[in-house]
């Protein structure tokens, strides 16, 4: 024991404290048991300097970490599992009306949306629009903080003014179209605080007509709403019901519930479109005419005639008559009470009360047609509010306008004048997600709060109340949604959530207990049960049918119609959706006069141009000058095969002057950002315009960027006897079954046809692969696609696909993985015709081929088989040598030509929207789809975790997910009961291009349609 | 080959040499720089004429010059490739490949007729190869140097484009046999590299003459160095001659290999134009009958600038053209025999592909085709001439002329053919960008930069062969006119 007793010692063992100076060496040495420089000898010392040295050579190549902006997840969220994704139930809203929506949540950031299952909306299926609008929340060029005049200001400072401003009266609230229970509610309190104050909704793209057909039909706004799944025979009077409006989902859900070809048979309904202009519901149509709109009127008439509609009477002429009419009016009167007649939404207010009429005529209301109270909160005629508003405005009487939402500036009707006269309200507000031409119009921009990141409502199309429930605290800390810009307006600082909460314990009765299961239950689901808008026993105002007016038409027929993708020009700034090929034609990041093959010859324009018999992939489109309503601007032309004679359709929602790096209109060659029509819209013709000047243009030609050129099937040598669509019509396929279709090898071959059953010199074995395993394989039924390109946005967002920009469109460089060919051919029977021909739409994916000609082509095995008959790409092993593309009868692989993800990984809120699942891929590297392999494996590792198989529809590949008329099944082979082993089952399965004998486990389903013999009579 | 026409033989060496003039004569194109600029070029605009040195008006600055441009040219074009992407060239969806693959077949063609007169004219004992065997080498290697930096530089990432090789590493993976583009890299690479053992290894003897004869001292030990120590002696021959003769074994099945396996990259392919069983034998023909144009081409004036007429006689280029003629209807034939299958096999797609080849109204591409018939086909037709075969205006133009339709040749199987293949719906149209004939020029550049400063450098005719010959020449003479007949002793025989 030492001699030392100083209190404070301490000692670590009883070593120590016996022989405290042995610890002494240790403690001297500041890194014990290492030897340190001093120990080690000279040869040693040089070894270890030699190997320093070619070890740092060694590392020096190696990356290291960022020293800049990344951030560790330092304490998470409570419930919050790094590398485990969350599903939330929001609500997206579109027109007014709620969508269901369920959002990946990953870390705490809002990934991918996907359709709610539960939503009456969506049925987990979703549209386009809704899915990027994911791109719009990460969006770079979003409105961030408030601005005054251009300048910075803060929110203190606008609520200071805006709250003086409204003690001196003559306020106006101008929003989009409400259905949010609790906005509507606080707008209506808000109106009660401000004496005078008023209330306009405006969107572009609105209900007017169908709102005041019904009032015209009814006597009072009743809501509409079609079950297609109740209905035996549609006509279609110009109305896209399976690609535009709130229902479009829904309704394809419905309608592909008649169109199951194996199950049904001659139960499938029948469907016929009158339409100037070729739309997915034309496209899937069992009998489509053509008619330019102002003849639509006429064709309703001429039913209506037909059917003895009371006070009918047949116009002059019907664009579709003869037997046509006369087989049409037969399967109404036959399958009354059990059919739809469904109006346009561009089409005027007397067609939507016509269509009613009819629809009351032969019982069809109360069965698939449904009556409803309204579902927005107040349904106005956007068109009449606008006018009155810009009224208002131009006498003085408003002196403060808030906007929350929209962007009249761009999109409101010409005569409104709306730019001009919101220079006469001294004090204005625009509240945006973007800092959009109104925004500059206005005397303050506030940034609006992103639906994923606010708390709301919304009703659905049927009036379901849902929430919108925020997924991420608002990316720029100072949006604020409209419901708290409105609360704020009020004097109070209630959040979102607790001004929702409030109204529906209001609204629902609800309290404490009872109310907090309502308030879970609903946030779980996305939708508070038992809110569907009450069904009215609605009568047509007798004598109806016989005072309606006809449409004016005559001349060229300008229609102004929404954008397929980018609607009024909300999504202009959407990269996805402007590369998204529009249904049917195609189109890219443009918009272009969309005419007949007979009218551009008459204006002797035409696209694509033949120099010296060349024809150019992507073309440079003829331009014309098209005047109408004082306005003049020259387009490019598109000459789209099967519109009617006559008419020239053109889209809304492009030439942004303010929309952002990618919607704001700029060099045609590098992104378009096309042309603005709506100057030609007026208060009077909001879409359809007769009598429109159109001439060949002087400017010259205009690049289009197209992804697909006017193809014809089955027309010259080239395309001959590929078989790539196989159609039959009810009555072959139930007498003929799988014989029914051209080109199935099946049984006896037609004169002429190869037959390539057999031919193989290898070794075809039924299973090519063992059954112990999964066996994955798809299915796609070309009866059901609508084209309504779901499935391309779905798998961009879910495998990280980048956008590359109109140029390089231009250049064939599209990366979609799965695209939707679309081909024209000849009606059955009869030659082709280029006025109207039959169109086909055809998904096209990895077809995932056994015998796969990509794999033995690459020379550093970046594409190889996996033992689930996947044809799997390692993105970090391909150098790019593109030969498997070149092997790939397809054609679905896609190269990184550029780093076309340098935006991806640059700017740090787009590196936030990709996929965490799925490789960001580099220039220089092949890519393709992988049947979402990152999902099977998640399935396969929640299966492992609870050892058993995976489950039939457990595996849902993301553009499966998305289809909204579930043409897409997919699953294992290896399990006979599984729907996609059924599927496969099916007579009409056939594989494509099968003579090349690539064996391909996406498999193609032939469309089966239902063609009234009397009308091809 | 006593007499053609009646006529005595003619010579392949014409005039009066020995075997000190034929050092001189071919030596001094290397070792005296005053031989570079005793041509004068005489097209030049006055002000230039005047302020100009002498020096500079010659063709071998003027070629060395347009060399040098384009190996800038090159340089830019490979900097921007790598680093923006394969993008800034024309290939899209669906045409993975264009003038990159083009290039690279062009140029491993043309490589071709350099290894055929070393190796299996050799092997034939055909002595007329003597004079052009040198350069034609050396145009080889050249080449397959251009040819090489195609496969590459087209791939997405170059940096790991060593993958292809089989080398141990970490990752325990090979390359994926089964792929033709692994075989092109083991084709290419042995035909790379004994292309320049072979050239090397027939190098050694002039070297040494230019040792002997040089006057700088630097010279005497850079040749010295590079002759590796040859002294003449009968077993330095012996060894000369095994070495040479193996070599010459080894590169003759090189000859067919080795095109016949970039033939595979197409052959082995299931698209419509490329999966076709002839292609082997087709494009071997091809490629003797490209790289015989471009030894014309270079040898005519090569011959006019350096006086080299005596070495290089119209006998040699009437026998090249004949070759010429011959690959050229094999070719010809070819053409022939895939219209033919077309229409007899009765495929669809193999319909459609013709129909895109030749229907000029309809196929976008079908100009493309037709100049390949103009060019292959048509114009090399004239050489069924003797007059033409002698005349070598036209048969510059004729080389020339062949030279661009072999590389249309390709331009109709590689990017035509992905135009148009499977899926209407995938159909497309490919347009080249500036980069792509960018570095087209430029690898043309650097063939030409490489091949004046072989010029410079290096004897551009075998010299020791020549004094070979010379000598076997007068051993005939001694031997009398009636010896006559056949003149190919071998002259290792000796």
């Amino acid at each position: 024991m030492s001699g030392r007793n100083d209190t404070d010692q301490a000692f670590r063992g009883i070593e120590h404290a016996v022989h405290p100076e042995a610890f002494d060496a240790v403690k001297a040495d500041e890194f014990p048991h290492r030897d340190s420089l001093n120990q080690i000898d000279r040869r040693s010392l040089l070894k270890f300097a030699g190997a320093t040295a070619v070890l740092s050579g060694v590392t020096a190549g190696c990356r290291i970490q960022p020293p800049l902006s990344i951030v560790p997840l330092v304490d998470g969220q409570p419930g919050t599992v790094t590398g485990v994704d969350k599903h939330f139930a929001s609500t997206a809203t579109m027109g007014g009306y709620g969508f269901g929506v369920l959002v990946r949540q990953y870390e705490g950031r809002p990934v991918k949306i996907e359709g709610n299952p539960k939503h009456p909306s969506s049925l987990g299926s979703i549209d386009p629009k809704t899915l990027a609008e994911i791109a719009v929340l990460y969006d770079p060029d979003r409105a961030q903080f408030p601005t005054k005049q251009g300048d910075p200001g803060s929110w203190e400072e606008f609520f200071r003014n805006a709250r003086a401003r409204l003690a001196d009266g003559g306020v106006a609230l101008l929003t989009p179209n409400v259905s949010s229970p609790t906005l509507a509610a606080l707008i209506e309190e808000f109106l009660q605080a401000s004496p005078g104050a008023k209330w306009y909704q405006y969107e572009a793209v609105n209900d007017d007509n169908a709102l005041e057909g019904a009032i015209l039909a009814f006597g009072r706004a009743i809501a509409v709403s079609y079950d297609f799944s109740k209905a035996d025979v549609v006509l279609s009077l110009d109305s896209d019901f399976l690609g535009t409006g709130p229902g479009a989902v829904r309704h394809s859900r419905d309608f592909a519930t008649r169109r199951q070809a194996d199950a049904h048979g001659s139960d499938m309904c029948r469907l016929y479109v009158v339409e100037c202009a070729p739309t997915p519901t034309g496209v899937v149509a069992d009998h489509r005419f053509r008619a330019k709109p102002s003849q639509i009127m006429g064709v309703a008439k001429a039913v209506a005639a037909g059917l003895g509609v009371p006070g009918s009477a047949a116009s002059a002429s019907s664009a579709v008559g003869g037997s046509a009419l006369r087989a049409l009016v037969e399967d109404l009167r036959g399958s009354a009470g059990r059919s739809i007649v469904i109006a346009g939404q561009h089409q005027p207010p007397a067609v939507h009360a016509l269509c009613h009429a009819i629809n009351a005529h032969l019982g069809n209301l109360g069965s698939a047609v449904k009556t409803t109270e309204p579902v927005l909160a107040k349904p106005v005629s956007n068109t009449a509010d606008i006018m009155s508003l810009a009224a208002a405005m131009d006498q003085g009487k408003v002196k403060s306008l808030f906007i929350l939402g929209g962007n009249p500036v761009y999109d409101a009707p010409a005569d409104a004048k709306f730019a001009e006269r919101l220079s006469k309200v001294p004090f204005s507000a625009h509240l945006s997600l973007h800092h959009d031409e109104t925004s500059a119009e206005c005397l303050w921009s506030l940034p609006a709060a992103h639906f994923l990141e606010s708390w709301g409502d919304a009703r659905a199309i049927d009036g379901t109340v849902s929430p919108v429930q925020p997924l991420v605290e608002p990316l720029y800390g100072d949006a604020l949604s409209p419901l708290e810009l409105v609360e704020r307006l009020l004097g109070r600082a209630r959040s979102g959530l607790e001004a929702v909460k409030e109204q529906w314990a209001r609204t629902t009765g609800a309290t404490g207990w009872a109310f907090d299961d309502l308030w879970k239950t609903a946030l779980a689901d996305g939708l508070l049960k038992g809110t569907e808008s009450k069904e009215v026993d609605a009568q047509p105002v007798p004598g109806l049918a016989g005072g309606l007016k006809d449409t004016q038409g005559g001349g060229i027929e300008l229609v102004v119609l929404p954008d397929p993708n980018i609607h009024d020009g909300r999504y202009a700034n959407v990269g996805w959706l402007q590369e998204l090929p529009k249904p049917v034609t195609n189109l890219t990041w443009d918009n272009a006069a969309h005419m007949s093959p007979e009218t551009a010859k008459r204006l002797g324009v035409g696209q694509p141009q033949k120099a010296l018999g060349i024809v150019p992939f992507t073309g440079w489109a003829d331009t014309v000058k098209v005047s109408a309503q004082g306005y003049e601007i020259e387009l490019p032309v598109y000459v789209h095969m099967g519109m009617a004679d006559d008419t020239v359709v053109v889209h809304m929602g492009y030439g942004r002057t303010r929309a952002g790096q990618i919607g704001t209109k700029g060099d045609p060659a590098d992104h378009g950002g096309g042309f603005d029509v709506n100057p030609f819209r007026t208060s009077l013709a909001p879409s359809i315009i007769p009598n429109a000047q159109v001439a060949k243009s002087r400017l010259g030609a205009y690049p289009l960027a197209n992804t697909q050129y006017h193809n014809m099937l089955d027309v010259t040598v080239v395309d001959s006897d590929r078989h790539l669509i196989r159609e039959a019509t009810v009555a072959e396929f139930e007498e003929h079954h799988e014989h029914a279709f051209e080109g199935a090898h099946h049984g006896e071959k037609k004169p002429g046809e190869p037959d390539y059953s057999g031919r193989s010199i290898y070794q075809r074995p039924d299973k090519f692969y063992s059954k112990d395993n999964y066996q994955w394989a798809m299915t796609i039924d070309l009866g059901l696609c609508t084209g309504c390109n779901a499935c391309v946005t779905a798998c961009q967002a879910e495998n990280n696909i980048p956008v590359v920009g109109k140029f390089q469109v231009m250049k064939g460089r599209e990366m979609h993985w799965i695209r939707i060919d679309r081909y024209y051919r000849p009606r059955k029977g009869q030659a082709f015709d280029e006025k109207d021909p039959a169109i086909s739409f055809q998904p096209l994916t990895c077809m995932q081929c056994e015998l796969a000609p990509c794999e033995p082509v690459c020379p550093v095995a970046a594409t190889v088989h996996s033992h689930e008959g996947i044809n799997q790409m390692v993105y970090n092993r391909c150098v790019g040598t593109r030969y498997c593309s070149n092997n790939c009868p397809y054609k679905v692989r896609r190269f990184n030509f550029l780093h076309f993800t340098r935006k991806a990984e640059d700017v740090p809120v787009l590196k936030l929207l990709q996929n965490p699942d799925v490789t960001v891929r580099g220039r220089g590297v092949m890519e393709k789809c992988t049947y979402c392999v990152q999902r099977i494996n998640h399935a396969r590792i929640e299966a492992k975790k609870e050892n058993r198989l995976i489950r039939d529809g457990e595996v849902v590949t993301a553009c499966e997910q998305a289809c909204p008329s579930r043409a897409i099944v997919f699953g294992s082979i290896s399990d006979p009961e599984s729907r996609v082993s059924k599927s496969r089952a099916s007579k009409r399965n056939y594989i494509l291009l099968e003579e090349t004998l690539t064996r391909p486990r996406t498999s193609y389903l032939g469309r089966v349609y239902n063609p009234n013999p009397e009308a091809l009579a | 080959m006593a007499t053609t026409n009646g006529k005595p033989h003619e010579p392949l060496i014409e005039g009066n040499w020995t075997n000190a003039t034929i050092d001189a004569q071919i030596g001094d194109i290397v070792l005296d720089p005053k031989r570079h600029t005793e041509a004068q070029l005489k097209r030049i605009p006055a002000f230039l004429a005047k302020s100009l040195p002498d020096q500079l008006k010659s063709p071998w600055f003027l070629m060395f010059g347009i060399g040098f441009i384009g190996v800038n040219i090159l340089l830019v074009a490979i900097t921007v490739l790598v680093l923006t992407g394969i993008g800034v060239w024309g290939n899209n969806q669906p045409v993975g490949w264009g003038l990159d693959i083009i290039n690279f077949v062009w140029w491993i063609g043309i490589g071709h007729a350099g290894t055929l007169i070393s190796a299996i004219l050799l092997l034939l004992r055909q002595q007329w190869r003597n004079s052009i065997n040198r350069f034609a080498e050396a145009m080889t290697i050249f080449a397959v140097m251009c040819a090489g930096m195609y496969p590459l530089l087209h791939t997405g990432r170059p940096w790991v484009a060593y993958w292809l090789f089989p080398y141990p590493n970490v990752l325990a993976m090979w390359p994926q046999f089964r792929s033709p583009l692994v075989w092109d890299v083991f084709a290419v690479s042995t035909y790379m590299t004994v292309s320049i053992l072979f050239w090397y290894v027939g190098l050694i003897p002039d070297f040494a003459t230019l040792r002997d004869r040089a006057r700088s001292r630097f010279a005497q030990i850079a040749f010295g160095f590079l002759a590796l120590g040859w002294n003449g002696s009968a077993k330095s021959w012996h060894r000369y001659t095994h070495a040479s003769i193996m070599l010459a074994g080894l590169s003759t099945p090189l000859v067919l290999s080795v095109h016949s396996i970039v033939s595979f990259d197409f052959a082995m392919s299931i698209v419509p134009g490329w999966n076709v069983t002839i292609f082997p034998p087709y494009f071997v023909a091809g490629a003797v009958f490209a790289g015989f144009a471009m030894v014309i081409a270079l040898a005519i004036p090569l011959r006019k600038w350096y006086r080299l007429d005596s070495f290089i006689t119209m006998k040699h280029f009437d026998w090249m053209a004949k070759v010429m003629l011959a690959t050229g209807l094999i070719v010809a034939y070819g053409y022939v025999m895939e219209v033919f299958y077309a229409w007899y096999s009765g495929v669809p797609l193999e319909q459609g592909l013709l129909h895109n080849r030749i229907k000029i109204t309809e196929a976008p591409y079908s100009w493309s085709f037709w100049l390949l018939i103009l060019f292959n086909v048509v114009i090399p037709a004239a050489l069924w001439s003797p007059k033409i075969r002698r005349n070598l205006t036209a048969l510059f133009w004729i080389s020339m002329s062949i030279s661009i339709g072999m590389w249309f040749e390709r331009y109709v199987i590689i990017p035509v053919s992905l135009t148009r293949d499977y899926l209407p719906s995938s159909f497309g149209y490919y347009t080249p960008t500036i980069v792509d004939y960018g570095m087209f020029a430029g690898t043309i550049g650097f063939f030409l930069f490489m091949m004046f400063l072989f010029i410079r450098f290096l004897p551009t005719i075998n010299i020791f062969e020549m004094k070979e010959l010379l000598h076997h020449m007068q051993h005939e003479k001694d031997h009398g006119e009636g010896h006559g007949g056949d003149k190919t002793v071998p002259a290792e025989a000796h």
